[in-house]
């Protein structure tokens, strides 16, 4: 491979060189893929993607707390979702070693109970001596005990902990953090205020770019996730008035008919169907986003390569089109063939632009 | 080659265990499977699978009494090893677990709620029945009994212990409050909410959380506020100021009201207490100990809670776990305490919850479930779909003529941006309070909707 020398005494490669800047001077945003398994890793990588994350739940978790007290937030038994065994994850790892896309470990769940906080601490260390060194977490009270017991991993602060903004990350940063993944519900406004204020700061930022928006916020959502019951968000509800008589009619719209809610279900591949935020990338890349991370943890593995190709495509488009109202058109007609999803994770920016 | 092997299982309902190293299965028959493993493995003595028997909810283990090793395959990174096995106990837990599987993938690709009826006996034919208003809804919910002598001397007892608050949340609560006399106020909140008749409001009313802690547009005007506090401080009333999560465009404003309410508390020399739901909060509050009394609010106090937690498959078994969470650790309080939280507030959530050692306050009847920052309602009403949602910046305050409502069975409500569920065995059940006393509880705070 080739290799150029810098002036801060390392060697790194050319292709790095080109990947962390683009040729119009911008720091080049990072494709951070979720992971369902093992089989997963390689089809992505060569599908463009930069990073990945994962679960990894022992069998001895399972059998002691099954999905009551999960220890992330893929609360289900009946998908492959997450990396069940240690020798799985070792097998992850020399994959890792060679194709040099970092894997993170995903502990983001809300919290957990007194006895569990040993039984991490102590899966994060075999994780690390695998060559698993980083790992997404949303408790901190996890957080807080992985740091008193002096393990040194890398962490990155789940989208699931909790609102993000500048006093927290101030908070935070006194843990040692490498990055912040901002939840489903930032503004790019929000998020660029958050990264001006730590411009002399070297973390990294993460935005949700493709797939699973929510109705509600990770962070605040205790309801179950499980196999045999719908999450309580999809449990049928129905718009009704507190009182029957009302004196005003405040929002005249909702009298009109619905608009229908729940698409069909469908087993054909859209991209963004589930959550799109696309349109925005240019807007994220401004803000100072470094990475996007494209959920789907368990989707169909042809799904994830197809999604993963298209934010390249759209990535590619982003540096070649100067223009952000041109370059949302080329969204709408080249990656989304004018079958825009209507899900946007980035709405208010969207429309704001438009 | 296994005979009739079902491929692509997930580990976490069949794995196993070679010579105590975990491994994932790829396929599994009923004369053998396929597992693979990191490492070249010559002479395996012991050979464990692990089920898992979804209808049980259970794992059960299976020690091979006798197996051969077929065959071993070596790929870049792994090695591929058939175990084939005439172990009588294999077939059958196979047998039962691919069983089970194949019913599974049979209801949920049917739908959502013919596999939760199918599979955990979830009523889905109940999922019909809604009521027509909430206020209706509430009506049958808190529908007056008829209490024994003895209940009702046991409900003033157990009140005698507590001291009682009630949340003063949204614009038209705010503009009640100041517009009523306090006696008359409290009155009509309990007749509002048709629990006029029940023991907890014979209680006086000690102390208003003022302040929202689910939804950042319910927060009360800053004149308003302090109006509300002259009134509350002029009735003998505590005041607890409650924040909820703190958007980044407001953080400046925070602060600046931090100092309005510092001031005031300099001014009348009285401690106030706050309650935090954010993080943000928390950092901005270092320094300000002598004025405010921090409590930890219910956004921050995680736990699991979900009206339907009865049918979830092996919840009898394994609610004990839902008691504790995060809270309950020794290291976590004394993060907590050295940013002066010194107050928790807890929700009453349908099971028993272990308290922390620190002060205690309970919220009752309703617990949250879901909460977005991006109102749910408001996309409903303006964008003609829940999902459709961004920031509110402008708030038409839809949630003072309409929620979301749910199946009657469930006990729930989606109120402005959060659903909620109800706890009406609280209001029914004196003994449930009764035991949260005597773990040191001290106060109850009335949230009703």
């Amino acid at each position: 491979m080739a290799s150029i020398d810098v002036w801060f005494g390392g060697i790194i490669s050319i292709n790095e060189v080109n990947n962390k800047v683009n040729n119009k001077g911008k720091k080049k945003m990072k494709i951070v893929s979720g992971l369902g398994s093992v089989d997963e890793y390689i089809p992505y990588v060569k599908a463009g993607a930069d990073e990945f994350f994962c679960g990894y739940v022992p069998y001895e978790w399972l059998r002691k707390y099954g999905v009551f007290l999960p220890l992330n937030r893929r609360e289900v038994v009946c998908c492959q979702v997450q990396i069940g065994s240690r020798s799985e994850l070792k097998i992850l790892g020399h994959m890792m070693e060679k194709y040099g896309k970092p894997i993170q470990i995903t502990l983001n769940s809300l919290y957990y109970i007194p006895e569990q906080y040993a039984i991490i601490a102590e899966m994060i260390q075999d994780c690390m001596e695998i060559g698993f060194d980083t790992f997404i977490i949303a408790d901190l009270a996890l957080l807080n005990y992985i740091r008193r017991q002096g393990i040194q991993c890398k962490v990155h602060i789940s989208g699931e902990m909790a609102e993000v903004n500048r006093p927290m990350m101030e908070m935070l940063d006194s843990f040692d953090i490498e990055r912040y993944i901002f939840h489903r519900k930032n503004t790019i406004e929000d998020m660029r205020s958050c990264i001006d204020e730590r411009k002399n700061k070297s973390t990294e930022y993460e935005a949700f770019i493709l797939n699973e928006w929510c109705h509600f916020t990770g962070a605040y959502c205790n309801s179950l996730h499980c196999d045999e019951l719908p999450h309580l968000c999809k449990v049928p509800y129905e718009l009704k008035r507190i009182e029957k008589q009302t004196k005003n009619q405040i929002g005249k719209r909702m009298e009109e008919p619905m608009w229908k809610e729940s698409q069909e279900e469908t087993f054909h591949y859209q991209t963004g169907k589930t959550g799109c935020g696309l349109c925005a990338l240019k807007q994220l890349q401004k803000a100072g986003i470094t990475h996007l991370k494209l959920v789907g943890r368990g989707n169909y593995p042809s799904f994830m390569q197809e999604d993963i190709k298209q934010l390249k495509r759209a990535m590619e488009l982003s540096e070649d089109i100067e223009n952000e109202n041109e370059f949302r058109q080329e969204i709408r007609y080249k990656i989304m063939n004018g079958s825009c999803s209507q899900v946007c994770y980035y709405r208010e920016e969207i429309e704001n632009a438009d | 080659m296994i005979e009739n092997g079902v491929k692509d299982l997930p580990s976490s309902m069949v794995s196993c265990l070679i010579d105590g190293e975990e491994a994932q299965i790829l396929e599994l028959g009923m004369e053998g499977f396929i597992f693979r493993i990191d490492n070249r493995i010559e002479d395996i003595q012991r050979i464990q699978v692990n089920y898992f028997f979804l209808e049980d909810s259970v794992y059960e283990e299976r020690t091979l009494q006798e197996f051969q090793v077929n065959e071993i395959e070596e790929k870049e990174f792994f090695y591929v090893i058939e175990i084939k096995t005439n172990d009588n106990e294999y077939r059958e837990r196979t047998g039962r677990l691919l069983r089970e599987y194949g019913k599974y993938i049979t209801c949920k690709s049917m739908d959502d709620s013919y596999c939760a009826s199918e599979i955990a006996g979830y009523p889905v034919e109940f999922d019909e029945t809604f009521m027509e208003t909430f206020e209706e809804q509430r009506r049958e919910w808190f529908e007056e009994r008829k209490l024994v002598e003895e209940d009702k001397k046991q409900w003033i007892q157990v009140m005698n212990n507590l001291e009682l608050a009630i949340a003063i949340d949204r614009p038209d609560r705010y503009t009640s409050y100041m517009e009523k006399d306090w006696e008359d106020y409290c009155k009509y909140y309990w007749e509002q909410q048709n629990l006029e008749w029940h023991p907890i409001s014979k209680k006086k009313v000690g102390c208003i959380y003022i302040g929202n802690t689910f939804c950042h547009k319910l927060f009360p005007k800053e004149k308003e506020l302090f109006t509300m506090m002259e009134k509350a401080r002029n009735n003998g009333t505590q005041i607890v100021v409650v924040f909820s999560y703190l958007r980044d465009c407001y953080v400046e404003t925070t602060k600046r009201l931090l100092e309005r309410l510092e001031e005031w508390c300099t001014r009348y020399q009285v401690v106030m207490e706050i309650v935090v739901n954010d993080l943000g909060l928390l950092q901005l509050l270092v320094g300000k100990e002598k004025w405010f009394k921090i409590s930890l609010g219910e956004l921050l106090n995680k736990r699991r809670k979900d009206p339907r937690l009865s049918y979830k498959l092996g919840y009898e078994q394994q609610a004990s776990l839902l008691k504790e969470n995060a809270l309950n650790t020794k290291e976590y309080q004394e993060l907590l305490d050295s940013y002066g939280v010194q107050e928790y507030e807890y929700e009453s959530c349908s099971y028993p919850i272990k308290l922390n050692n620190r002060k205690a306050h309970l919220h009752f009847p309703y617990y949250q479930t879901n909460t977005s920052q991006y109102c749910t309602l408001y996309a409903k009403c303006h964008n003609g779909d829940r999902g459709k949602q961004k920031l509110v910046k402008n708030c038409p305050y839809y949630c003072r003529e309409w929620v979301f409502l749910y199946p009657k069975h469930l006990k729930m409500v989606g109120y402005y941006n959060t659903l909620f569920g109800l706890d009406d065995q609280i209001l029914k059940e004196y003994t449930i309070l009764q035991a949260y006393v005597a773990q040191g509880l001290t106060r109850i705070v009335s949230n009703l909707l």
